[in-house]
């Protein structure tokens, strides 16, 4: 047995970040000293804090070290391992308290939340079987097995497990439409081609407890009566899926997948189809194309439901990873259990992924009802110092921005939604003062107009139009009826697309129009951005009397656009500026000589700058 | 028994082709289908080795 056990983070953030390098490093340190057989050493799924990787916790006595490098595994080994002293200077120090935490369970950002769907991740070695079993794993299909189909979709029915995916559509009754269709052959489908930029929720489960989603794709298939199941995941996610492919090899290996499961005479299969990266094949026709060896394109209307006539059109249960990873332990630990968590209408728990302007960042899991800005505040600690909450976007690219005035909102699909954003797969953006909200709404629109697959007139023009617009506003040529014109257009775009991508594309630019509509008054009536951040409506400026001629910003200025010397006050000539904004982060904080303006009245240039291009 | 698909003895079935019902529950909490305490101490070895921490059994 072994004296302590070291578990390191290894999710794709924390291997970035060297975890590899630290586990060779401290495989190095614990063979100097002999430890190599008192010591053993984890390599674990995605803990969520990835900001603060590698991750690296020393058991029993769970001690939190973040930060590490293999530089740090000499001292960490002959300090922690044979000394039995804690390394103070790899603790967790928190921004908001400034003080040094030792037990992860202590930390802010694990303390608030609630780990039901990714309660296996960062705990155990995804690549072992056997530590998924002794957590309770395959506990919930070995039940299942010896029930009725009926029984098991009752009991996802009783749950009120909704679709994590985003669209929230009760999962019960998914199965039950599913499992009704007679068919000779159906097919269980899990979706993780999660493409929203910023979200690594499904990554980090299929990296961290890839048997969850097998175990949750096995029980959907005895359910509906399916003996072959696909999981539909990004070629970009290559270590999510070399763990998958090694689960499923495993599972195998022990008999839980394959023909006459556990004796019970079911027989299951798992492929894996990788797909090629596109955000519109996240669409459930879309996905079924691609799988079908076809361009990933959502199927024209009117077209039958994907439970009716879905992969070479038969039957075919579409869920998402979070979806399925939560049905084995809705199976064997109880309805009742599952629905202690959560909200009337939304049981159980949202994962996020928290980023953008917070103290803590990274991944998280709170029961559905949690109040927004307890998120943001208790486990992402608010926004850093110096700055002020402007906003958060939630649910990606087909989400919304919510302003300070909605932070009271409780998290669950409904309430989003009525707030005019939506919970989506799980994006969560913070923003500051610093953000530009037409600038985000052009971000966005962005990224879905070039996702677009062009099928149709409304999603492909549409969102194209809209996108032109916006920049037109960005960039100082908006003119006065654009704020409308953008509704209108947003409005046929709902109206005329035919698949979720085009008909929630919009979304960002209405939300943002909703709340922050005097930033586009602003923007265009007045050419001035409130956050600075529109490069053609700011100009950089060295005030001559605060300027002391140090010659710093000239130095640091990459575009060689300072003019000045010794003794005599800088100046910027604007025709070689390229706003980076060095000069100002550079300009030291006594002299505060280097200055942000915008806005018509500041700007003459900017006057007279109008029509749409 | 090094890990929970090696059989703890002769009397262990359990493969692919032969698979038993209560093969996850026997890895937990047996043997189910002899008496042993040998075999039972198999497993526990296998469970203490990979419990890293307090509470990692809980499901």
């Amino acid at each position: 047995m072994y004296d302590k056990q070291i578990l390191i983070c290894a999710g794709t953030g924390c291997i970035a970040s060297g975890a590899t390098d630290v586990r060779d490093a401290l495989e190095e340190e614990l063979k100097k000293h002999g430890l190599q057989n008192k010591v053993r050493i984890i390599l674990s799924g995605c803990h969520g804090f990835c900001e603060k990787g590698p991750i690296f916790i020393v058991y029993p006595e769970d001690i939190f070290y973040c930060g590490v490098t293999a530089e740090d595994m000499p001292e960490l080994v002959e300090e922690h391992m044979v000394n039995g002293n804690t390394v103070e200077r790899l603790l967790y120090k928190d921004p908001v308290t400034e003080e040094a935490v030792t037990s992860h369970e202590d930390i802010p950002f694990y303390k608030h939340q609630k780990r039901i769907i990714l309660r296996n991740c960062g705990v155990i070695d995804p690549e072992n079987i056997d530590e998924y079993i002794i957590r309770g794993g395959y506990l919930g299909l070995r039940k299942a097995l010896n029930m009725e189909s009926g029984e098991i979709i009752s009991n996802i029915k009783d749950s009120g497990l909704r679709g994590l995916g985003g669209a929230g559509f009760p999962a019960g009754r998914k199965w039950e439409t599913a499992y009704n269709v007679a068919a000779d052959k159906k097919y269980v489908v899990c979706n993780a081609d999660e493409g929203d930029p910023g979200a690594f929720m499904d990554r980090s489960i299929l990296e961290g407890d890839p048997h969850s989603v097998l175990e949750g794709l096995m029980i959907a298939g005895k359910a509906i009566g399916s003996d072959e199941a696909y999981v539909y995941v990004r070629a970009e996610y290559p270590l999510a899926v070399r763990r998958l492919r090694k689960a499923i090899a495993q599972a195998e290996e022990y008999g839980l997948i394959g023909d006459n499961i556990l004796n019970s005479g079911f027989n299951f299969t798992i492929n894996v189809k990788e797909g090629a990266g596109a955000f519109v094949c996240g669409e459930s026709t879309a996905l079924v194309m691609s799988i079908e060896g076809k361009r990933g394109m959502p199927k024209p209307l009117p077209r039958p439901r994907t439970t009716t006539a879905g992969l070479w059109d038969k039957p075919t249960l579409l869920n998402n990873v979070k979806t399925l990873s939560v049905v084995p332990q809705i199976i064997n630990k109880g309805v009742e259990w599952f629905t202690s968590v959560g909200t009337e209408k939304c049981k159980g728990t949202a994962v996020f992924a928290l980023t953008g302007k917070t103290n803590r960042s990274g991944l998280i899991e709170v029961p559905m009802g949690t109040k927004l800005g307890d998120i943001i505040h208790e486990i992402g600690g608010g926004v850093p110092e110096g700055r002020n909450f402007k906003a958060v976007q939630t649910g990606g690219p087909s989400g919304g921005c919510l302003p300070a005035s909605k932070l009271d909102l409780p998290v669950d699909f409904d309430t989003l939604i009525e707030a005019g954003s939506m919970m989506g797969s799980g994006g969560m953006v913070v923003l500051d003062d610093s953000t530009c909200m037409v600038d985000v709404a052009r971000y966005f629109l962005d990224f879905t107009y070039a996702e677009s697959c062009g099928q149709c007139v409304p999603c492909r023009l549409g969102t194209h139009q809209m996108l032109q617009i916006l920049n037109d506003i960005c960039e100082g040529r908006g003119r006065e009826d654009d704020i409308e014109l953008l509704l209108e257009l947003g409005d046929y775009i709902i109206k005329g697309s035919i698949c979720g991508l085009g008909k929630t594309a919009p979304n960002p630019v209405l939300s943002t129009i909703k709340y922050f509509r005097e930033e586009y008054e602003q923007h265009i009536r007045e050419k001035h951005c409130v956050a600075l951040a529109c490069k053609e409506l700011i100009l950089y400026r060295i005030d001559q009397e605060k300027c002391s001629a140090c010659g710093r910003c000239r130095k640091q200025c990459p575009a060689e656009a300072i003019i000045g010397e010794k003794k005599v006050p800088h100046e910027i000539d604007q025709s070689k500026c390229t706003k980076c904004g060095i000069c100002y982060e550079n300009c030291p904080e006594k002299f505060d000589a280097v200055e942000i303006i915008t806005g018509e009245e500041n700007i003459p240039a900017l006057s007279g700058k109008e029509g749409n291009e | 028994m090094e890990r929970f698909i090696d059989h703890c003895c002769e009397k262990c079935e359990h493969t692919k082709d032969n698979p038993c019902a209560q093969f996850v529950e026997c890895r937990l909490s047996g043997p189910l289908c002899h008496e042993s305490q040998s075999c039972a101490e198999k497993r526990k070895a296998i469970i203490e080795k990979y419990s890293h921490s307090e509470g990692f059994q809980q499901h």
